[in-house]
Order: structure tokens, then C-alpha cells, then sequence
């Protein structure tokens, strides 16, 4: 027996993601490209 | 201050104060007032959790601990992100699909009505401390800058949120946040492009920055693993994401404000935005404090920044002890512009021997600063003095003495106003915790939906006493932003243990994870009184602690029924 597929859970995404996961890895992804970010600005002016 | 300042102060709390008092209609019930009926956006709750975090503490006392120990206290903040993503994928939907008012309410579905009552205690004692901390902290400074009375100070500070608060509920909380944050990153904004007109005509902003951070103040990233390092990578992201975690998912000052959300989306949403926004948003508070040391470099900075404890020294014997320290730190001063001046021009032609020579030199008068710091502080302390430590003053003492006629006036707004924002969420949050999780609960079951408003309205009155009262007692911390996050990381670990406990390990009941709670409580206290670990990790040894002895009692003596958990 098929039972129904739930909607996907979209209700508050921002348009530039498609998904939950995407928007969390988009929040996780810029941890670590401001990481790098400041890690190179430390450098430079050092 | 000028008139000019007044007049700008005056308007800027006027309007948000009589915005927050537009904004508090329509109060008829405890949904309405305690979670503004569940109807807000999501640039509403990102606003609202920044400006709750974000409190006059953060604009005082990161700028001068910038310029004191340098950027890597935003190192701190790199848990913030990923404990949003867990926020958003376990929390959220358990407290919106249960339609709780705070956090602890769902304590009790999963477990039992003492241990939401602990819970619900450790808040309010962690939360009603800290908030009266929240409001001393400007209190202290511009009571001591501009000369006036403490207590006034404490009431502008804790007082004039009462306006609003108490008749507007969670609404109008939500609503202020945002003028409150508009006004706030428009006054940061402004004293940054200043700092950079103020430095001579042949200095740039990023050769200001190259000084800086030749004399090591761009310290942004650390990776060594060192327990008693307060911020380095590892302290941020593993430490911090611990007390992120805890804070925002079970202060019901930050709950209190995603709980608001109209769905799931729209409280996911806020929260993910605030991880996304929130470090560069420190980022770029630090650098204004790092540029305002780039700029002390071209200009004789005091010797002591709190410049009513210099004066009183100068009226008691020790008057010459300091003159002559003044005078050294003078020559000093001087002596360190040349090479300043020497460090910039080698910058500019790319001469890298010149530019290490400079680097070394510097280092070495930098170190003779901090010295003769050190004995102004010992001479002030042997006077009497009773708060020598000036880091919280570094950044109003430059707006005060540099900024133009106004803008002292709107950066003095900024900090009150930012000071308003966390206390009012503080306030709202202590009330609902009061009424909902004790009165409505255990004291008058029975009361109508009028009843309790009326009573948060008086809890509400009733918290902003008691932390007006720990504001006008509380004594000297240092680094007062420190002291906030300290004593949060002694209760909040182990709120979040409870919590943890409560979604992913099931099998644990009431009592095991009640016990658990309060020994892991008493092994916190004693780490942190015996100073075994910097207190960043006090997050995350509350937090093990109450999960380990949970599991151990529920093991040794297991409950025969544990509740079945409500989702």
C-alpha cells in the first residue's frame, strides 16, 4: 500500500536554497570560509 | 556633553521608548503578551536574538578589549553558528509543535515537575544576576565618564525598558529590537569611518590596520589547543558551541524571542541568519576597538582611561608617585612615534628589514607601556582607587574626547539603547518564566486569561526592581563582558545537560537525570572556584557531567517507569 508522501518542508526557506540541509550547510560553509578569511587577514597585517 | 549631544540622546530614547509603548496594544492574553501570538517574521527574531545578545557590554567592553588584548575574543563566537543549525533541527520544532511558552515547560512532559522546577530555578537565578550586570555595566562607565549619579544611570539603563515592557509584553520587545539595532549599527558605523578621518592625513585605514597588527592586535585566529586559553579555535568552536547552545536553546531570554516565530520556517530562518551574521557583526565591533589603538598611536592616549579615578588620585598623597608616571608614559608616548612613524613609512615602500626592525622596536615600548601602566593601576589601588582596571572605558574615553558634537550624543544612545534591548528581552523572559513555569503552575491554576497578563505585567515590574537593586550593589568585575559569560558558563552547561538528556537519551527518567543535574551543578562550582580550567569549558564539563551521572544513576538505580517523552 503507498502512503502519502509528505509536502517537503519548504514553508521559510530563503530562495537561494532548495532545501533545510542546504541552508544549514550554507551557514556551517561560511564558518569556515570566515575562518579562513580571518586567518589570512591576521597574516597579512602581522 | 554639548547640547547638541543631549538633544540627540534625548530624541533617540524618547522615540524608542514611546515606539515600544505604540507597539503595546492589543495585550488581552498570555499568548498575546508573553509570545506576541505567535506572528513574527524571520528578520524580526534574527534582529531581535542579535540585539538581545548583543548588549551594552559588547559595545564598551570588546572595543577596549581590542585594543587591550587584541581580535581573538571573536574566537568566542565560533560555536554560534553550528549551534544554530542544531537549534534549528532539534529544538525548534519541539518547542513549536508543543506550543510551550518556555522551554522548561516541555521539562516537565518529559520528565517531572521538579526537575522543570530546577531548570526553571537555575534561570532565573543565572538570568535575574546577569541582567542586573547588564544594566551596571553602562551604568558604572557613563556614571564615572559623565559625572553623574549611579543610580540614575541604572534607572535610564533598567527603568525606561520598564515603560514599555511591562505594558507591551514580547511584542513590543520584538519591535524595539529592531529600531534598536538600525540605530545601534548606524552609531558603530558612524564612530568607525571617524576613527579613520581622525588619523593623520598620510596614514590610511590600512596602514593603520599594518601597525595594528605589526603590534599584534589582529590576533584573530589561534589554532594551538591550550585548555587554559580562553579563546583560540578550539575553546570557540567546541567550548563556545556548548554555551551557544545552552544559551540559546534554554535562556528563556533567547527562546522567548524564536518561540515569537509565525512557523517552524520563520523561527529556523531567524536563527540560521543570526549564525550567519553574528561573527562578522563582532568582527566588526573588534576592529573599531583595534582602530582606535591605531589611532592612540599616533596620539599620547591617557595613562589611565577612566579619568575620574586618575583625578582622585591626584587629590590624595600619592598625587607626584603618579604625575611622574604620567610624565614617563608621556616620553614614552613620544619616543613610540618615531618608530610608529618609521614602521608606516616602511610600509609604504615595502622595505621588509625596516619593517621588522620597527616590529621589534615597537614591541619593546610597547611592553614599557603596559609597565607603566601596571604601576599606575598598583598606585591607584594603593590610593584607594577601587576600579582599576580601565578596559571598559578605552572606547567611550575616545568618543568622548574626539568625536564631534552629536555623534557623542548618538554613541552614548547607542550604548543605552543596546543595554535596553538585552534587559527588556531579559525582563519579558524572567516574567514568562515566573508566571508560566511557577505561578500559573504551582501557585493559581485557575486564573483567566486576563489574570495573567496582569501578573506578567507585575513579574515583569517586580524583575526589573530586583535587577535595578543587583545593578546599583554589584561590585568591580574587570572585563565585564567576561563576567557575564562567566556566570552564565556556570549554570548553563548543565541546563543544557537536562536538556540533551531530555531529546536524545530516553531511557533516562526523572529522578537519574535530576541528580545528575545537581552533582554536575556542585563539580561546575568547585572547577570553577578551584580555577581547573579557563570557563569556556565549564559549558562543556556541566553539560558531560549531567549526561554521565544520569546515565550512571538511571544504571545503578533504574526507574521503573520513566514518562514517555510527549513527542
Amino acid at each position: 500500500m503507498n502512503s502519502p508522501q509528505e509536502p517537503p518542508d519548504t514553508d521559510g526557506l530563503p530562495p537561494f536554497v532548495r532545501t533545510w540541509p542546504q541552508l544549514y550547510g550554507l551557514v556551517v560553509g561560511t564558518l569556515v570560509v570566515l575562518i579562513a578569511l580571518f586567518y589570512a587577514f591576521m597574516t597579512h597585517f602581522e | 556633553m554639548s547640547y547638541l549631544d543631549w538633544i540627540v540622546l534625548a530624541l533617540t530614547l524618547t522615540f524608542i521608548v514611546g515606539y515600544g509603548i505604540y507597539r503595546s496594544r492589543e495585550n488581552s492574553n498570555i499568548e498575546s503578551y508573553l509570545l506576541a501570538n505567535q506572528s513574527l517574521p524571520w528578520y524580526h527574531i534574527t534582529l531581535s536574538l542579535m540585539a538581545t545578545q548583543a548588549s551594552a557590554i559588547t559595545f564598551l567592553s570588546a572595543p577596549g578589549q581590542a585594543y587591550t588584548d587584541g581580535m581573538r575574543f571573536v574566537q568566542f563566537y565560533f560555536g554560534l553558528p553550528l549551534a544554530m543549525v542544531v537549534l534549528c533541527i532539534t529544538f525548534v520544532p519541539k518547542f513549536h509543535n508543543l506550543k510551550v511558552f518556555t522551554a522548561y515547560e516541555f521539562l516537565e512532559g518529559r520528565f517531572d515537575l521538579r526537575t522543570r522546577g530546577l531548570t526553571a530555578g537555575l534561570f532565573l537565578l543565572q538570568r535575574g544576576l546577569s541582567t542586573g550586570l547588564s544594566i551596571y555595566a553602562p551604568s558604572i562607565i557613563l556614571s564615572a565618564i559623565l559625572g553623574w549619579d549611579i543610580l540614575w544611570t541604572n534607572i535610564i539603563s533598567g527603568g525606561l525598558v520598564m515603560l514599555y515592557t511591562v505594558t507591551g509584553g514580547a511584542r513590543a520587545v520584538s519591535h524595539t529590537h529592531l529600531q534598536q539595532m538600525g540605530i545601534v549599527t548606524l552609531g558603530m558605523v558612524f564612530a568607525g569611518v571617524m576613527v579613520v578621518k581622525l588619523l593623520p592625513s598620510d596614514v590610511s585605514f590600512t596602514d593603520a590596520l599594518h601597525v595594528a597588527g605589526k603590534m599584534g592586535k589582529t590576533n584573530l585566529i589561534d589554532f594551538s589547543f591550550d585548555l587554559s586559553n580562553r579563546y583560540n579555535v578550539w575553546s570557540g568552536l567546541i567550548g563556545g558551541f556548548f554555551l551557544q547552545l545552552s544559551y540559546f536553546g534554554t535562556d528563556q531570554s533567547q527562546v522567548g524571542r524564536y518561540l515569537t516565530g509565525s512557523s517552524i520556517g520563520q523561527s529556523r530562518l531567524g536563527l540560521a541568519m543570526n549564525g550567519l551574521l553574528k561573527i562578522p557583526m563582532q568582527f566588526l565591533i573588534l576592529l573599531v576597538g583595534v582602530l582606535v589603538f591605531a589611532f592612540y598611536q599616533f596620539t599620547t592616549p591617557p595613562l589611565f582611561f577612566n579619568q575620574v579615578q586618575a583625578d582622585k588620585v591626584k587629590s590624595t598623597p600619592y598625587a607626584a608617585e603618579y604625575q611622574a608616571l604620567e610624565e614617563r608614559h608621556a616620553r614614552i608616548q613620544a619616543g613610540k612615534r618615531a618608530h610608529v612613524m618609521a614602521l608606516t613609512k616602511a610600509l609604504d615602500q615595502n622595505d621588509e628589514l625596516v619593517i621588522n626592525e620597527q616590529r621589534e622596536h615597537l614591541g619593546k615600548v610597547e611592553k614599557e607601556v603596559q609597565a607603566v601602566r601596571q604601576e599606575a593601576r598598583q598606585v591607584l589601588s594603593k590610593s584607594g582607587g577601587q576600579d582599576v582596571n580601565d578596559v571598559n572605558y578605552i572606547f567611550l574615553r575616545f568618543v568622548i574626547d574626539y568625536l564631534p558634537a552629536g555623534l557623542v550624543g548618538l554613541l552614548i544612545a547607542v550604548i543605552l539603547l543596546a543595554s535596553m534591548g538585552s534587559v527588556a528581552a531579559a525582563y519579558n523572559s524572567l516574567a514568562s518564566t515566573s508566571i508560566v513555569d511557577v505561578y500559573k503552575r504551582m501557585v493559581r491554576t485557575d486564573g483567566s486569561p486576563a489574570h495573567y497578563v496582569k501578573a506578567s505585567r507585575w513579574a515583569t515590574f517586580g524583575w526589573g526592581i530586583f535587577c535595578i537593586f543587583v545593578a546599583q550593589y554589584a561590585s568591580r568585575l574587570g572585563s565585564m563582558i567576561e563576567a557575564v559569560n562567566v556566570l552564565g558558563s556556570l549554570f548553563y552547561g548543565v541546563i543544557l545537560g537536562i536538556f540533551l538528556v531530555a531529546f536524545y537519551f530516553k531511557k533516562i527518567g526523572s529522578r537519574a537525570v535530576f541528580w545528575g543535574a545537581v552533582i554536575g551543578e556542585f563539580f561546575v562550582v568547585v572547577s570553577y572556584w578551584q580555577e581547573l580550567t579557563a570557563f569556556l569549558w565549564l559549558n562543556l564539563i556541566g553539560c558531560v557531567l549531567v549526561i554521565g551521572f544520569a546515565g550512571i544513576i538511571e544504571w545503578i538505580w533504574p526507574q521503573p517507569s520513566p514518562k514517555v517523552p510527549l513527542t
